[in-house]
């Protein structure tokens, strides 16, 4: 829900408890005013009531009994005081109760102690106090609806810069150097909102590409020492005065600094791709590259003894680059073939939308959602890097493509699809 | 046979002449791309080693002109980037071969031989080699005169070796020669081995020699004396 429909509702929900507080109170209180000026021309009818009796005490008091509004009852006691109140009255047709209002007190005549009840009846001015509540009620609901719009137009007006930021941050992408940029505004919050936000955004990207052009210059850099180490150990080994002893420990030496080497070269691989550093796309058939690169394996193959299955052979064209494609190709028959078993399979199926190679093998020793991950291997102890997936699996995601890794009755599969985006 | 070595980092450029003066190349070096003009400017050399990341400018821009004047020198572009775009328009400039850093010395003294002889020979050179005969145009090999039938693995091996006599031949660099980026996706150890071992025997059926020494478990060497 938005802030400022919720805003609004929980606005207009408390003003509408609030109206009709209002509502109730102004009832009551001209329930109470219509009340207090029946009783005042009560008074003054009980008074002329009184003064006519004491004019002439010979009135006989009976000839008020049938009048409507006066209530004449002969009591024993003499009654004290007076008592104003409602009461319901039976109309003429004697259907309905009409409200009235009562005044009661005692009078005394020709000895005779008399109870006397005034009538008033608020029928009409009950009417009018009904108009006039149902005239608030509707000025209350005309009030709510304009509020509602009005707010609903201010609050738009008032937060629209918090939206746009709110849009900027959903566009932002780390890698990209969009320039983080904020519309000024007077509100003193939102300014301080987009200034710290900036600040954050703009360190973040910083960051980031410090980081990766550290990465990506430190294996650069790492390059030509590397062969250096490589060309001297490798002029060493020449020397055959050597020591057996001496020449294992070199040999030892060589042996890791060529693993450094391949390591170095295959994440500075990683990080170009990350970087986006092979533009060019063609459309090629991942498929026949498949065959090329099989046939340049193809001695490999034999002396694994493994046998190469072509199952439905049909184009996977995709569009990338030429020299990444070959990369992706090799990892993967690589990895078919290295994680094969002497004598096993290979199975080649391509598809219109998905191309897959699955080899036989030993299930995974490593967790197959770590699949892809750097440095995962099957088992520490071989040369490889532990980056071959790692790499095909970026090379795929920065194409369009998806790697996706299933194991099926003791069959590893690796597949190639388009990604729906 | 005069090779010019542009590299500007002296450790990497001392060593590569050292190991190539060792195989009997007049090696010259220079360290910029202006002191490599100078000296290509005065002398006239049979391979060119360009290291194509220069501090004082892009090295692709000499081979260009290096070709225009001398087309027979060998041009091999050096880079420490691998990168494909660099190599593609170092070869379509008109250099000879590509070789990116870190690489193996054994593999630079196999790619400097197979650039004179195709520049000077035409490829058409035989390779003599104790009773050994390789022509390396027909992929044809002849051991005392009598053709011997290689897989196009086995060929590429020998080569390897002839061209690097009696040095130590290291099993990583055999196995980068013969499969190039695929080396590290396949565990290939197993397979040189197997490969080797059908070259010696048939090398020996032959010759009746066995050229093929392994060392220390490092790697081989190719050897005539030893019977």
């Amino acid at each position: 829900m938005k802030l400022q429909t919720k805003i609004n509702i929980r606005f207009l929900s408390l003003l509408l408890v609030v109206f009709l507080a209002a509502g109730i109170v102004l009832y009551f209180l001209l329930g109470l005013a219509v009340n207090h000026s029946f009783d005042n021309s009560l008074r003054d009818r009980s008074k002329t009531f009184k003064e006519s009796l004491s004019l002439h005490s010979s009135v006989d008091l009976t000839r008020y009994v049938n009048d409507k509004s006066i209530i004449l009852k002969p009591v024993e006691q003499k009654i004290a005081g007076k008592i104003y109140k409602d009461t319901l009255i039976a109309d003429r047709s004697e259907t309905d109760m009409d409200n009235y209002r009562e005044m009661v007190f005692g009078v005394t005549s020709n000895s005779q102690n008399y109870q006397v009840t005034l009538l008033l009846s608020k029928y009409e001015t009950e009417d009018l106090v009904a108009l006039i509540f149902y005239f608030m009620l509707g000025f209350f609901a005309f009030i709510v609806l304009i509020l509602f719009f009005l707010n609903r137009w201010l609050s738009s007006s008032m937060w629209t810069p918090f939206y746009k930021t709110l849009d900027q941050l959903n566009t932002f992408t780390i890698d990209r150097k969009n320039n983080v940029d904020f519309k000024s505004t007077d509100v003193y919050e939102f300014e301080q909102l987009n200034l710290s936000l900036k600040t954050m955004m703009l360190k973040i990207q910083t960051d980031y590409y410090n980081l990766k052009e550290f990465t990506e210059n430190a294996s650069h850099e790492i390059q030509t020492p590397i062969a250096i180490i490589k060309s001297k150990l490798e002029n060493v080994l020449q020397d055959k005065t050597l020591a057996t002893k001496q020449y294992e420990q070199i040999r030892l030496v060589y042996e890791s600094a060529n693993r450094l080497s391949k390591l170095n070269e295959a994440l500075l691989l990683l990080s170009k791709i990350e970087n986006q550093q092979f533009p060019d796309s063609v459309e090629l058939d991942l498929n026949e590259l498949a065959g090329q690169r099989l046939e340049f394996i193809e001695e490999l193959i034999e002396y694994k003894k493994i046998e190469i299955k072509l199952a439905t052979q049909q184009p996977f064209i995709v569009k990338m680059n030429g020299y990444l494609a070959e990369i992706l190709m090799n990892n993967l028959l690589g990895n078919a073939v290295k994680h094969n078993r002497q004598g096993g399979q290979i199975t080649i199926t391509s598809t219109i939308d998905q191309f897959m190679i699955s080899n036989t093998g030993s299930p995974l020793s490593i967790d197959p959602g770590k699949l892809f991950q750097r440095f995962q291997k099957q088992n520490t102890g071989n040369e490889s890097t532990g980056l071959g997936l790692a790499i095909a699996s970026e090379i795929c995601n920065k194409s369009g493509l998806t790697l996706q890794y299933r194991y099926q009755d003791g069959i590893h599969n690796l597949i190639v699809s388009k990604s729906t985006l | 046979m005069k090779i010019l070595i542009v590299e500007d980092e002296l450790n990497l450029r001392t060593t590569i002449a050292g190991f190539l003066e060792e195989e009997g190349y007049g090696c010259e070096q220079a360290n910029s791309l202006e002191n490599a003009k100078e000296k290509l400017y005065l002398y006239e050399y049979d391979c060119l080693l360009l290291d194509i990341g220069l501090p004082d400018g892009n090295g692709l821009d000499l081979i260009k002109e290096l070709k225009k004047e001398h087309p027979e020198t060998g041009i091999i572009i050096v880079s420490a980037k691998n990168s494909l775009d660099d190599k593609i328009s170092g070869l379509d400039l008109g250099a000879d071969d590509y070789i990116s850093k870190p690489f193996n010395l054994t593999e630079l003294n196999s790619r400097i031989k197979s650039v004179y002889r195709r520049l000077k020979f035409g490829g058409k050179k035989e390779l003599v080699f104790d009773k050994l005969r390789i022509i390396p145009e027909y992929r044809q090999v002849l051991v005392s005169d009598e053709p011997v039938v290689l897989t196009k693995k086995e060929f590429d091996l020998l080569l390897f070796f002839i061209s690097n006599p009696k040095r130590v031949l290291t099993k990583e660099s055999i196995a980068e020669h013969l499969w190039g980026d695929f080396a590290d996706q396949a565990d290939s150890f197993d397979f040189i081995y197997s490969q080797i071992k059908n070259l010696r025997r048939k090398l020996h059926e032959k010759s009746g020699i066995d050229y093929i020494q392994n060392v220390y478990g490092t790697g081989y060497t190719f050897n005539a004396e030893v019977s």
